[in-house]
């Protein structure tokens, strides 16, 4: 089963939700649990779960095809030009000179196709790697941290988080942490996961960012449910919201100052609060709930 | 005119929060929400829309079920996977699709069409603060980088035309594309961060994009009493790498009850210690 933690809005408590279900599944020791991190711009999960795995990685680099242009060979037709939809070449004719913008290249592969003169070959360009690793103790064998690192400056994250997404095994359970957004890593992290869990803040800007959200998974007709996180016991606009929009409702976190500490130290909920552990192993019985109903209606 | 972007590295560490805060003390300025993909300022600044635009960049396709042979040449083509293969009939998962138009111009009867994508709208609205440029883009878009161009050019425009001080952007988390965007060519860039382990981790990966880009860097910690450790922590980075450091703003839930009311912190509590923060870090900024 594949479980991904998503939200428009940045800083819900995406992070907190997916390590710390993660950790409550994986100390219970029934299932294999992998963990991937999606958001490569800017990856945490890791601060959270460090000492529980090896620091021995195995690191795969991402990387995207470019094209390079062999001077001698091009005719400077001006037809890669022509189909490349983003402007990422620029050709003078004259000067017999053609060359490539490289961070605006999204390595569609047009300009390859359309040469006629075999002027175009392709080259590697490292974006970002991604790394792999085992699960420290000898205890629930086999579960996997995966994290991937966009290189600074280059812009787009989608490929790496589909290589990422390769390393997925059927038949066991994975939690994915996404990035903020709606933009289309976020799809492409979320397109073929079982169940989705979005995380709310109840604010006025929590709500508006979980609407999108919602408009969005509804598009893509995926399951899901929200956490309410930082609840603070009062009036309760997303709880009214789900309610009038029959969204169930998985779990609601209240502020409080000590979570906010832990999180701040990079600790996790469920390892300082049994109670909490407890909370996050009942959200993931909700989750199967949920997901086995979605699918008795399919 | 001076270009000040309010930018994170980690989400949802108070940048709208703040922007709002300093549309509230700024004077003769022009406001842009960059953060296309989750923008909330309009909920503070309550626009009055003026003239809004289409905005389309990449023209997504369709194909034509009728005319199609089943050659799985756009299938082979496609480098995004979104082109599906359902018992040897193709679709095109608009989602996936960027728009890059190869499988069209590959496809040998002409089976695939472009089909109207409107990706968004932007637009210029009036405000109690001054002007604001915004937009709404549809979900699932990528290439919001472009958006954020249009959106930022034309704040820009008018900000130059009316002879303004400043363009004040409330920009996106991360430092992918949407980042690069907004910070292209601005001159000072205000870095929000919390208290907190990721926090810092996420700003160090910010401040080396922006060190790229040569733009002069500034930090401000907001929630900052979580954890204070981290809080003098951050500060102490700051200093030796020669960031200027703006100030501290403590967890206060007048913002959050603020933005019920659609006010800025200023607005609803101006005489709040917060609020006499925020007035600080903005004469600051001025400064810088």
């Amino acid at each position: 089963m594949k479980i991904a933690i998503a939200s428009a809005k940045g800083g819900t408590g995406k992070t907190t939700i997916a390590t710390n279900l993660f950790e409550a599944l994986r100390l219970e020791g029934n299932f294999t649990v992998d963990f991937f991190d999606t958001n490569v711009g800017e990856p945490d999960a890791h601060l959270f779960l460090d000492n529980i795995y090896t620091e021995q990685t195995n690191k795969e680099v991402v990387n995207i095809k470019i094209p390079l242009f062999d001077k001698e060979k091009c005719t400077y037709c001006g037809k890669c030009l022509h189909y490349c939809e983003y402007d990422a070449i620029v050709m003078n004719k004259e000067d017999r000179n053609i060359y490539l913008i490289d961070n605006k290249c999204t390595s569609c592969g047009a300009c390859i196709y359309v040469c006629n003169d075999n002027a175009i070959t392709e080259i590697d360009k490292e974006i970002g790697i991604i790394n792999i690793r085992e699960n420290k103790s000898s205890d629930n064998q086999g579960s996997r941290f995966i994290d991937g690192y966009l290189n600074i400056g280059h812009p787009f994250v989608s490929p790496i988080v589909q290589s990422m997404k390769t390393k997925l095994i059927t038949g066991q359970i994975s939690i994915i942490d996404t990035a903020p957004g709606t933009s289309r890593a976020v799809v492409e992290a979320l397109y073929d996961v079982d169940y989705i869990v979005l995380v709310a803040e109840s604010s006025a800007f929590g709500l508006h960012d979980l609407q999108l959200m919602v408009k969005m998974l509804n598009e893509l007709r995926k399951g899901f449910g929200v956490v309410i996180n930082r609840y603070h016991g009062e009036h309760n606009i997303v709880q009214e919201y789900l309610e009038k929009a029959q969204i169930p409702l998985l779990m609601e976190i209240p502020f409080k100052m000590e979570y906010a500490r832990i999180y701040s130290e990079s600790e996790l909920l469920v390892n300082n609060n049994d109670d909490m552990r407890k909370k996050f192993l009942e959200l993931f019985e909700k989750i199967k709930s949920e997901y086995m109903l979605k699918a008795m209606y399919r | 005119m001076k270009q000040i972007a309010i930018i994170s590295g980690k989400g949802g560490t108070g940048k709208t929060s703040i922007t709002s805060a300093f549309a509230s003390l700024a004077k003769n300025s022009i406001y842009a929400d960059c953060d296309v993909n989750a923008s909330d300022l309009h909920i503070i600044m309550r626009p009055k829309v003026k003239e809004s635009f289409v905005f389309s960049f990449n023209q997504k396709v369709k194909i034509n079920q009728q005319e199609c042979i089943k050659c799985s040449i756009c299938f082979n083509v496609c480098r995004f996977n979104a082109v599906d293969r359902i018992r040897n009939n193709f679709y095109v998962r608009e989602f996936s699709c960027t728009g890059c138009d190869l499988c069209r111009k590959a496809c040998p009867v002409m089976a695939i069409e472009k089909i109207d994508n409107k990706a968004g709208e932007y637009f210029i609205s009036d405000t109690r603060f001054g002007q604001l440029v915004h937009s709404r883009l549809n979900v699932g878009e990528d290439y919001s980088d472009r958006l954020i161009d249009d959106v930022k050019s034309y704040a820009c425009n008018i900000a130059e035309e009316k002879k303004l001080d400043n363009l004040i952007i409330d920009g996106p988390p991360g430092i992918g594309c949407t980042t690069i965007s907004t910070i292209n060519g601005i001159d000072l860039a205000v870095l929000i961060t919390n208290s907190s382990k990721s926090s810092l981790h996420d700003l160090k990966r910010s401040l080396e994009l922006l060190k790229t880009h040569n733009i002069k860097a500034s930090v401000i910690i907001n929630k900052s009493n979580f954890n204070c450790n981290i809080t003098k922590e951050i500060e102490e980075y700051c200093l030796e790498n020669g960031i200027s450091f703006l100030g501290k703003i403590p967890y206060d839930r007048n913002f959050t009850y603020g933005m019920l009311e659609q006010k800025s912190i200023i607005e609803y509590a101006p005489f709040s210690a917060t609020s006499d923060i925020i007035r600080k870090i903005w004469e600051k900024i001025l400064k810088l």
